[in-house]
Order: C-alpha cells, then structure tokens, then sequence
C-alpha cells in the first residue's frame, strides 16, 4: 500500500495502541467480575475484527488513486501474463516502431540538435565566397580573411583554416596524414586544451600539435616524445603537443572530388609571410611554400560573433566589409561570388537535413502502422472482453475506471515496447555508425542520451494512448444491457467496431504504400547510379593516391621522374594488366575550333597518363586510342562529344592548356562518384598539368585486385620510401563509398518499408481472418442455403480487397505529393515516376490479395453442420 | 456485532462518530480507549460503537489535522497515545456541531410536525 508519508509516524504504533486497548477493556470485565478468559473474549468482541481495524485505519492514510494504479497495473500484468503471445507480437510490434523512431531521432539529434562541442557553438559563423554560377561554396583568398578579421567589429574571434594530406615521417616510418593548418584564433574559438605539452601560436613557424589518434598510432602515446622532430614533406617540424581525445576537428574540410571526410591527424600554423600574400596563381604558391613550408592553397574561415551582437547585425556589418574589401582588389574570382553568411551549424547540417526529415516522417509513419496493428488487435479482443467488461460496469465499476484500466495496459505494453525499442535502437546505431560514420555529420556521435530518452518515452506514451484509446472508447460507449442479454460472446463484436478496424488496416495499407514508392524511388535511383557501361569491372581496379610532398618535389623534372619510373614499374609488376595516372583536373571553359569564348564547353580536363582509359575499362566510342610512351591528343567522352553539332574527331580543342585536336571519344563512366552525371570531359596527357602533385594511380588487375595491394605498396615504397600510397582500395570500393550518404538513406527507408509492408499486411490479414471468424455461423447459414465455396472465398476477398483498394489509392494520393519532397534524394529518376509507381502498387495489391486469400479459403472449408452447432 | 441488546442500541450514522470523538475531547486530551468509554458512558450505553472503529475515525481526523496525538503514560501505568483537539479541530467541532443540531431540528419537524408548529 502507497500511504501518505505524513501518517507513517502515527501508524507505526497502532499495533500497541489497540493491544494497550484490549488489555485495558480486559481489566475492566475483570473488575467487573468476569473469568479471565472470558473477560479478554468480551473485550475483543466488543473491539471488532482487529485486522480489519488496522486495514481501515491504515487506508485512511493511502493515497487513492496510487492504490488504484497499482492495481490497475496489477491486472494489467496478470492479463498481459495470462496472454503471453499476445503480449509478445504487441511488445515487439512497438519496439519495432519505437526503435527505429529513436535510432532516427539519435541521429537528428546528434547531426542537427546537439550543438557543436564548442563553447557558444551556436555564435559560431561560416563565412565564404558563394559561387552563383555552381551554386556552391568557393574557399577565402588568405588576404581576404586578413582584411575580414581586422576590420569586422561584430566578431570577437576569428580562424582560418586549410587541411592537405602530407607525408609525415617519423623516424624512417613515412605515412599520408591529414594536417589541418591554422591561423588566427583557432584555439581560444575551439577553447581546446592540451592533453601534454602546450599548443603554438598563431604564426608559430615549425611547430605541430597532434591529434591523439596520431600521438598514439605513432608515437606510442608516450608523453616523453614532446620536443621530438618529426617531417612533414620534409620539413623539420618540434612536436609541441597533443590533443586530448575527446576533441574533434568537426569544421568543414576541403578536398577534391573522391576523397572524403578523415579525421584530422595534426595541427600546424599557416606561415603569416604566407598569410601576407596576394592572390595568384598555383605555380606563384607552389614557389612560396617552397620557401616557407607546408599550407593548403585555399582556406575557410569561422568568426565567433561577439556575445551583444546579433546576427543580422554582423550579416550587415560584414557585408559592408565584403563589399569594401571586394572593391579595392576586384579579380577574376570575384565576378560570380556573393558572401556568404551561415551558422557553422547550418553549413555542416545543410546537407543532411532532407534525407533525415525524409527518414524522421517514414520512421514516424513505421510506428503509426505499428499503432494501428495494435489498435486491431486490441479492438479484437475487447470484442471477446466485451461481456467481462459490461459485467465489471453492472456491479458497480465506474466506466471511467475500466477505461483507466485499459489505457494502463497499453502504457505497459507501451513501456515494454519502449524498453526492448531502446535496445534495439542502440544495437541498430551501433552497426549504422560502423558501417558508414561519415553517412551523416557527426554520425559518430549519435547515442542514446537524456533527449533521445525523453523523446522515446514520449512517443512511447503518445504510442499507447493511439493504441489504447479506440478500444476504451469502444468499451465506454457499449451498451451494457444489450452485451449481458446477447446469449453469446462471438455474436457480439458492433458493425461499428469492425468499421473502425477495417479503416484502420485500409490506414495501414496507405502508409505502408507511401513508404514503398519512397524507397522504390531511392531504390531505382541507386540502380541508375550503380548501372555500368559493359566492360566496366570497378572490382578488377585497384585505386590509390600518391601526394608528392617534399622539398625534393618541388620542380616539374623531378615529379616526372618520378612518374615515369612509377609508370613503369607498375607495368611490370606481375598480375597487373594495365596502368595509368590521373594527375587531376581544371575545371574550365573548351573551345570547339575557333568558336566564341561564350560558346565554350566548361569541362574536366583531366590530366592522365596513356595507359589510364585502358585501365579504367573504359570502351572506346570513336578514334583511336592514345599510344602507350606517346604524348597523345585530346580524348573527350561521349557527354562532350553530344554538344557538338557533328562528327567529333578532328576537332581542334582550345583554351587553358588545351591546344589539340580530339583524337578519339570514349564513353561516359562515373570515375569518382556514382551519383554525379557525367559532365564533358577532356583527356590530355598528364604532362599538361605540371604543378599537381596529386596522383591517382589506377591498376587493372587480372586476378582480385585487392589482394595485390601489398605487393603494390611494396614497390613503391622502393621507388621512393617518403612518398607512401594511402587510399589503397579497389574502385568498386571507392564508387560505393562515394554514395555511403545515399546508401545509408536507402538502407534505412528500405528497411523502414519493408517493416511497414509487413506490419501493414499482418494487420489486412487479421482484420479479415478475424471477420471470418466472427462470421463462421453466417458462411455456415449461407453454404446450407446452397452457396458453393467459391462464392464464399469470392465475397471474403472481395471484402478484403475493397478495403486494400481503397488504402492503397489514398496512400498513392498522398504519395505522388510527399514524394516531390525527396527530389534531391534522388538520381536520374522523376518523384513520379510511373515504372516505380505501378510495379509498387502491383506488389502491395498482390500481396494484400495474398493476405486475403488465406483467410477466405478458411472460410470456404468450415462444415456448415459444425457451423451452425458452433455457438 | 452482539445482537443481545441490539432493540435497545443505535448503530452511529457514518460520520457522526468524528464529531462525537471531538466533542469527547473538547475537556482535555484522552487515550483511545477513554474516548471509547467515555462516548459510551455519556450516552448511558445508548450508543453502540464497536471500538475499534474508533481508530480509523482517530487517523481521519489525524489526517486533517483536526487533532493530534502525543505519548503519555494510562492510568495503569503504561505508554499510550493521548489525542488532543487542534485550534483547527476546535473550530471544527463548533462548525459540525451546529450542523448537527440544525440536522436534528430539521429532521424533527419532519417527524414531529404538530409539536414543532406549538413551538415554533
């Protein structure tokens, strides 16, 4: 019993009190001459049930309705007990939509919700070029951000920052790290501390701090390696500190197209003399960090506004600056961008924030279906409780009593749900995170916390009263009268109640048939995505990246060198069946013959090595191929063959480093992404572009190309033991990691509709097995008339399939609406479209059909004489 | 309930007892069982309380706040709890005892219409 704490000292000595009572009352018939014996009768008599005085007394001190939950809570287990399958397929048809709503909002929470793990996260401003010609952010010229910070009064801090993959050697160990280099306040705007050692000033030449990862990857994690020397591409650097682990470089990175977010291994400050430079070219830059060491050639920028400005007070004011600063040094970078002005929050979410609210609405959408389910089946059995019930309410239950005592079983059904939810969600998370931790922002960071409890136990609770109401409104508005005077418990189910749960499997069906066109649409789309040209066997393709980093690499000669030597020791490597270099690429402007510069075709030109497009697998269209040891024309790829009015070979190409004629035309293939188009692209010998540095080295292999990684690694470390190949992996990898994004979507809302379209079916199929049953005395009646079985199974699936007809048109109704909404989730495939649309609906009709048949051949088979015995 | 003397007692309406269990303490404070004898005493053994429905009525009035309760020591020297009236229980029992005697007058007219034309 709950008791008001305040009646616990008086109740604790009730016991001696009624003792000290009878013995007194005793004394008193003894005086008065009774036996002893029966003095202590009569006393005890004269008292009442001792027992019964103690419960009274202490019911006076309870608290009503805690009694009364616990008792409802009481019979709700014992009824939950009594039922365990019941029990079962409910608990795990909630924990289904429980977890998956809790996995997604984990996820938001963590990708979107959660501020950034630094202090006033949310003062924190992107500020950038906005392309408006590519619509995207372009980086910050370094004299840019240097007037920015000197004149922008509305931010109290500001950072610039760059990050380049270098060689780091320690010892004689070389390995390709991330180095993020940093200027301004980058510190005091994370308020990072050091684990060991001390962080270096803004402009501190020579100096790196590192990340813990590193620290302990190659340094042992032993504290007594501060002050030691390491090189990065060859130039001495004192390591000074080392992070703790707990801090993440979360702000945006920059690197080219098929690279991807890394964690940042180590910290260096940009040299101010090169901070001090003008705008110019890469050659310029590459004879600058030639002189003064290591820096990424573009930067970002992050400013913390200060605490009293607003906003768009800092918008306006940085405007100003943007538009004086743009004015004084107007360039070629300058025509097309606008600043742009961003929470770092928004800029990092930006892109995540339609796929998660897509995933949010089918999770939300998993558990109303589940809600639904569970409203039938419970709707089902208050049908069978009905005369329990109307009994309950003769003798004197109040009906808002009995109501209470359903929506308490639903809350424990819900809250057990919840529990195994949670546990789902959490083991569900737990292989998210490592299959794709970069799928999402901050993926790696999503668990189970305060909010997202809050969050589950909400719904949880939202979920049983969604679940728990429509039966208790049911048991509330029955006719006690009529329920005791019907002679049997079967007949008893009102036409009404089955209306409730014939709309609500239709309900069902309708979610269920939207959820299957979005994932049908993504589906399609990752189709078209992975669809390869023949002769395309990214599997064979062995991929990696050399970044040729040191002083001895400054100078064209020595990079050809090296290539050449590269090039020519792959070839010869045993297994390998052909290889090739891409240099990189210039996005630009190409000239057909001597047409208008506005006319030009903005393309990739892309700098590779002969051998390249063979290795690739890729089909030649037109022409001829490039001779191997031969500098070679141009190769332009079917996208750009389509824009010229005729036939393509011979064409003479020109603009930037174009002066060629196009010598053969290649298909169009996905080289590093699999879900961009292909746009005009141009080949030229890799020769053409001798400031890059970058290789990506491409191997066709004869046998499984990933087991020739070691031996590739191998020779190339002969060549030259500073330069190590990272990124070592076949192309099949890197194009499916390229869409991990997009993979993680589609798993998702594949997953989600296919819970939908089980949950969905399993609650058609009750809906009608459990109207069979109701009606066995009826199809008895009926088939002693002389109705033949078939007519039987026809009138059940004709009743189920009005209902799955009716959802499943409403569901594509809304459907062809929502779906608009996925548009950027999707690739080369339109919202409507129509070969999704009818094959969805064709499988879900098809299937509900199914669902239908089970129960109305079950019908057809009852023996008329059983039947009509039945009751 | 005994039923040997069942014509000549009155089972107590519900609720009467607490009043009549403030007014019992109205002198001064009083052990459980005092108040039992003391109700029945005063009422020349007319009124028929199985005591131990007393201590319920005690805790409700408890719980009010109406009285309170303290250890001392019975006549027969042992530790019993003494109940005393509150200020709030004293008020309480000027309030209910005007509502009871309203109550009766009322109900006797009810009975007893001619008399109380005479009186009234």
């Amino acid at each position: 019993m709950i008791h008001d704490p305040s009646g616990k000292r008086w109740l604790d000595s009730l016991d001696n009190e009624i003792q000290h009572h009878v013995e007194q009352e005793t004394a008193e018939n003894i005086e008065r001459g009774m036996e002893p014996g029966e003095a202590r009768y009569a006393a005890l008599r004269k008292f009442g049930n001792v027992s019964n005085v103690r419960e009274d007394t202490r019911a006076v001190w309870s608290i009503v309705w805690v009694e009364q939950l616990l008792q409802d809570i009481r019979y709700g287990v014992r009824t939950l007990q009594r039922r365990p399958w019941f029990t079962f397929v409910v608990v795990a048809t909630i924990a289904l939509g429980i977890g998956m709503n809790t996995g997604v909002f984990s996820v938001v929470n963590a990708a979107l919700l959660r501020p950034l793990p630094y202090p006033d996260a949310g003062r924190l401003i992107w500020l950038s070029n906005y392309d408006q010609r590519f619509k995207h952010d372009n980086w910050v010229a370094r004299t840019d951000y240097v007037s920015w910070r000197r004149q922008a009064q509305s931010f109290d801090k500001m950072t610039a920052y760059g990050n380049q993959d270098l060689a780091v050697v320690i010892g004689d160990q070389a390995s390709q790290e991330r180095v993020a280099s940093i200027t301004g306040d980058f510190w005091n705007l994370t308020r990072v501390r050091p684990a060991h050692g001390r962080l270096f000033a803004s402009g501190e030449p020579n100096a790196i701090v590192l990340s813990r990862g590193l620290f302990e990857r190659r340094l042992g994690g032993d504290a007594r390696m501060i002050g030691k020397t390491i090189t990065l591409n060859g130039w001495p650097f004192t390591v000074v500190g080392v992070l703790p682990k707990d801090f993440s470089f979360l702000f945006p990175q920059q690197f080219v197209n098929g690279d991807e977010v890394r964690d940042i291994d180590a910290y260096i400050s940009i040299p101010d003399a090169l901070m001090a430079l003008p705008p110019a070219g890469v050659q310029h830059w590459q004879e600058a960090t030639g002189r003064l060491g290591p820096a990424p050639f573009w930067i970002s920028v992050v400013g913390r506004l200060k605490a009293n400005t607003s906003v768009e007070t800092a918008y306006a004011e940085m405007q100003t600056v943007y538009t004086r600063v743009t004015q004084q040094d107007p360039g070629p970078l300058r025509t097309h961008s606008i600043l742009r002005f961003a929470t770092l929050e928004e800029k990092l979410s930006g892109s995540a924030r339609k796929p998660l609210f897509v995933l949010s609405v089918a999770a939300g959408f998993v558990l109303v279906i589940a809600c639904a389910n569970i409203a039938n089946l419970l709707l089902a059995r208050a049908s069978t409780q009905q005369r329990d019930i109307a009994i309950r309410v003769a003798i004197g239950a109040g009906r808002l009593r009995v109501i209470r005592q359903f929506l308490t079983e639903s809350v424990l059904l819900a809250l057990l749900g919840c529990a195994a939810g949670i546990f789902l969600a959490h083991w569900a998370l737990a292989i998210l995170i490592n299959l794709a931790p970069h799928a999402v922002p901050r993926l790696a960071e999503a668990t189970i916390d305060g909010p997202v409890l809050c969050f589950t136990l909400g719904i949880s609770l939202a979920a049983a009263v969604a679940f728990g109401l429509a039966p208790a409104i049911s048991a509330w508005k029955s006719d006690v009268n009529a329920v005791l005077k019907a002679e049997t418990t079967a007949s008893s189910a009102t036409p009404r109640r089955a209306q409730i749960r014939r709309m609500l499997a239709a309900a069902e069906l309708a979610l269920a048939i939207i959820l299957l066109v979005g994932a049908g649409l993504m589906l399609k789309s990752f189709w078209r995505m992975n669809a390869k040209p023949p002769g395309f066997t990214p599997e064979k393709i062995l991929v990696m990246r050399i970044t040729l980093s040191g002083p001895q690499y400054t100078s064209w000669p020595p990079k050809q060198a090296y290539t050449e030597e590269l090039l020519k020791t792959l070839h010869a490597l045993p297994g390998v069946e052909a290889a090739g270099i891409d240099a990189g690429t210039l996005n630009t402007g190409v000239r057909i013959g001597g047409s208008a510069k506005e006319d030009a075709i903005f393309s990739s030109v892309r700098g590779v090595s002969p051998g390249y497009l063979r290795a690739m697998g890729i089909p030649l269209v037109e022409g001829n191929w490039p001779e191997r040891g031969a500098l070679f024309g141009a190769v332009v790829n079917e996208a750009f063959a389509r824009r010229l009015p005729r036939q393509s070979s011979g064409r003479f190409l020109s603009g930037s480093i174009l002066n060629d004629s196009i010598m053969g035309v290649v298909a169009d293939f996905k080289t590093w992404r699999l879900d961009a188009n292909p746009m005009p692209e141009v080949y030229v010998p890799y020769e053409r572009l001798p400031n890059s540095r970058s290789l990506r080295i491409v191997l066709r292999t004869s046998g499984e190309a990933a087991s020739m990684a070691p031996a590739v690694r191998k020779v190339i470390a002969e060549i030259d033991p500073t330069q190590p190949a990272y990124e070592v992996q076949t192309l099949e990898e890197a194009l499916s990691g390229s869409i991990a994004p997009r993979r993680f979507n589609l798993f998702l809302l594949g997953a989600f509709a296919v819970a939908a379209l089980m949950l969905a079916l399993i609650g058609v199929y009750g809906v009608i097995a459990y109207s069979v049953e109701q009606r066995t005395r009826e199809i008895g009646v009926r088939l002693a008339l002389g109705a033949r079985r078939r007519e039987i199974v026809g009138m059940v699936v004709r009743q189920g399939m009005a209902l799955a007809i009716g959802g499943i048109a409403v569901g594509l109704l809304i459907a062809l609406g929502l779906t608009r909404l996925m548009t950027s989730l999707l690739y080369d495939v339109r919202s409507n479209d129509p070969w999704t649309l009818s094959l969805v609906t064709a499988g879900l009709a098809v299937t509900a059909l199914l669902a239908t048949a089970v129960p109305a051949l079950k019908a057809s088979k009852v023996d008329p004489l059983t039947a009509l015995r039945h009751e | 309930m005994s039923t040997r003397d069942a014509e000549d007692r009155i089972e107590l309406l519900q609720g009467t007892l607490d009043l009549l269990i403030l007014r019992t303490l109205a002198p001064g404070p009083a052990h459980g069982h005092a108040i039992a004898k003391t109700i029945e005493h005063s009422s020349d053994d007319v009124l028929q309380v199985e005591q131990g429905s007393l201590y319920p009525a005690l805790h409700r009035l408890l719980k009010r706040k109406w009285i309170s309760a303290e250890d001392g020591i019975s006549e027969n020297n042992r530790r019993a709890k003494y109940y005393r009236l509150t200020a709030a229980g004293r008020k309480q029992l000027l309030v209910e005892t005007t509502k009871w005697d309203k109550l009766a007058r009322a109900i006797g007219r009810i009975l007893r219409p001619s008399r109380q034309e005479n009186n009234g």
